[in-house]
């Protein structure tokens, strides 16, 4: 049985130094699509921007304004959003929409809360 | 033991006296024989088939139609002993409280009893239908192994059970007739014959009782059969036939005074692809999307609104089932991305699946069987049908189905999309589910039923219906069981009529 061979500090740093690289390459290739996403712009941009995806929500909201199913919509207030939004987070606001079924709304027939079919009316304005 | 007589050899003009004549050798006509087998009466059974398809026998069924498409009436039963058990799927599932209530927002509702009075016939109904142990909503108790309901919390919806009757091999679920060929040629009071008829009621001049009736083969023989009491349960479209034809003393036909012979008739819709279930981990039971067989029950999940939700929303039962894995187009991606990230939820895993469902219909007096002027080779009148589906009924489910996706999100587990929402999407989906219902309805009012709450056409002393053509509301439940268990209810009332 021959012994294990010795690493070189030299081969050790080439090694490191490659393994970090990948790391990096991978994370960037991971992280590349929200990196280069599109931000909304405009009035809403900073109520649009909380939102993940601001392309796909836009998609959303145009489907919702296609359709126009639910006429509370045509009462979209920003301001009252915005006021809703400072006050709580969107996962909180999404959970409140969802204890009740009269603030759910549709989006080409899916079911979808309120307040994200809201923000989706807005980034379609803003993307 | 009694031997099935064919009675295409009976001799033309004979006169056959007995206890109870039985009308028809469907679920309803054998239930009932085999539960008054260890009693003292005589029964004769009539079915109008043999033991096989037969074209010609078949033919017997086909009439008109106008309205809403539906199925063709010679296509969606079948003729001959066991009659549509022939072809059943084998769901089964008891009909809820609810379905036997008044619903105030539901006009013509309502049995003249609670559940509570065919529940002691449940557990026999399903040993006939051979649906195994009684499960039904401790089905996730049962089937935990498989793993867990969708954890819908708190709502509108909830998982319901269904257990269908045994499948023999891989496909078949009980076809009576088959099934219990032997155990009626065991009973030794029952004549069954074949091949035999019924084409008219005959009731006496007073109209007050039945006195006989009259039998006729393909091959041209008739006869007599004069019974003390009359049972006729020849499925929903042929009970009502034969009471509206049938019209001889009582010019409206039999039980008809009050014109409700034919009206009411009923089935579910099983619309196709109604909606899109996403769970975001991908994850669902398996007892959701097939059946499931646990020790010797075969079990299967829907979604059903509770009761609760069906008062407090005003809409009609139904079962959801989750049918196909589907692939979401791009809204779909993004509604399912957008929702997800929203609620701070991973969806990278999410998977679709498409939904179908069991419809209950509101109770329309204007969805009507009615005698045409066409004939048979037997020279009864062929029937024609009105039908009429509401937009409502779509309305309603709609309404459970947003409830449900109200439920997924709440639970931060899911969500839905409802694929249909015009008239014409509806249309481009339908299926039926073969159910025929109510058109001999029962209520304790002779004005707005045709038979009492025993079972006893209104007026008519001697002559009682079985089967699901005496449901007045009709639930979402598929009804053989529950008829069997009806059926059950009234051999038990007969038997003290005998006594």
């Amino acid at each position: 049985m021959s012994p294990p061979p010795k690493l070189s500090r030299r081969t050790l740093t080439i090694g490191g130094i490659a393994a970090a690289g990948a790391a990096v390459i991978a994370g960037a290739a991971y992280e590349a699509p929200r990196l280069f996403k599109r931000r909304a712009h405009g009035e809403y941009a900073e109520l649009v921007n909380r939102l993940d995806d601001p392309d796909q929500a836009a998609a959303i909201g145009r489907a919702v304004q296609m359709h126009n199913l639910d006429s509370p919509l045509e009462e979209l207030s920003e301001a009252d959003l915005k006021k809703r939004l400072a006050k709580r987070t969107l996962p909180e606001l999404m959970d409140q929409d969802c204890t009740r079924i009269e603030t759910m709304s549709e989006a080409g027939g899916w079911v979808i809360p309120y307040t994200l079919v809201e923000l989706c009316i807005l980034a379609a304005a803003s993307v | 033991m009694s031997a099935f007589i064919d009675a295409r050899n009976v001799p033309a003009g004979t006169t056959i006296e007995t206890d109870l004549a039985i009308v028809g050798g469907g679920p309803a006509g054998i239930s009932l024989a085999l539960a008054l087998a260890p009693h003292p009466i005589r029964v004769v059974l009539l079915e109008s088939g043999g033991m096989h398809f037969d074209g010609k026998t078949q033919d017997l069924y086909a009439g008109g139609q106008t309205g809403y498409p539906y199925l063709k009436l010679e296509s969606s039963r079948l003729r001959y002993l066991g009659g549509s058990t022939n072809h059943w799927g084998g769901w089964c599932r008891p009909l809820d409280a609810i379905d036997f209530e008044t619903r105030d927002w539901l006009p013509y509702t309502g049995w003249p009893f609670t559940r509570s009075e065919i529940e002691p016939y449940f557990k026999r109904a399903q040993s006939l239908v051979e649906a195994g142990p009684w499960v039904y909503d401790d089905g996730a108790r049962w089937a935990k192994r498989l793993g867990a309901p969708i954890a819908l919390g708190d709502g509108g919806v909830y998982t319901s059970w269904f257990q269908f009757s045994k499948m023999r091999g891989s496909v078949l679920p009980t076809h009576f007739g088959h099934r219990y060929a032997d155990d009626l040629r065991r009973i030794a009071r029952l004549s069954l014959y074949t091949n035999a008829n019924v084409t008219g009621l005959r009731l006496a001049p007073d109209a007050a009782s039945l006195d006989h009736l009259d039998v006729a083969t393909l091959s041209g023989r008739h006869f007599t059969v004069k019974p003390r009491m009359t049972v006729i349960a020849a499925g929903a479209i042929e009970n009502a036939r034969l009471l509206l034809a049938s019209n001889d003393i009582a010019q409206a036909g039999v039980g008809n005074d009050s014109g409700m012979v034919g009206r009411f008739f009923a089935d579910h819709p099983i619309p196709r692809d109604t909606a899109t279930l996403v769970m975001f981990d991908g994850r669902l039971a398996p007892f959701y999307q097939n059946t499931m067989t646990v020790r010797d029950a075969i079990l299967r999940a829907t979604f059903s609104p509770t009761e609760a939700h069906q008062r407090a929303h005003n809409v009609l039962g139904s079962l959801t089932t989750v049918e196909n894995p589907v692939k979401l187009d791009e809204l779909g991606q993004a509604a399912v991305s957008v929702t997800a990230s929203a609620l701070g939820v991973d969806a990278s895993n999410a998977k679709a699946f498409s939904l179908g469902c069991g419809l209950e219909l509101a109770p329309d007096p204007n969805r009507r069987l009615a005698l045409g002027a066409e004939r048979d080779a037997l020279g009864m009148p062929r029937l024609n049908l009105h039908m009429h589906v509401s937009d409502s009924v779509f309305a309603h489910y709609r309404q459970t189905l947003k409830e449900l996706g109200r439920q997924l999100l709440a639970a931060r587990i899911g969500m839905i999309r409802l694929n249909q929402q015009t008239h014409a999407d509806w249309l481009a989906v339908m299926d039926w589910g073969n159910h025929h219902m109510g058109t001999t309805r029962m209520s304790a009012d002779p004005k707005r039923g045709v038979v009492d709450a025993d079972g006893k056409v209104h007026g008519v002393a001697n002559l009682y219906v079985a089967g699901s053509s005496v449901f007045p509301t009709y639930g979402s439940s598929n009804p053989t069981m529950n008829l069997v268990a009806l059926t059950l209810r009234l051999a038990a009332h007969l038997r003290k009529q005998f006594a």
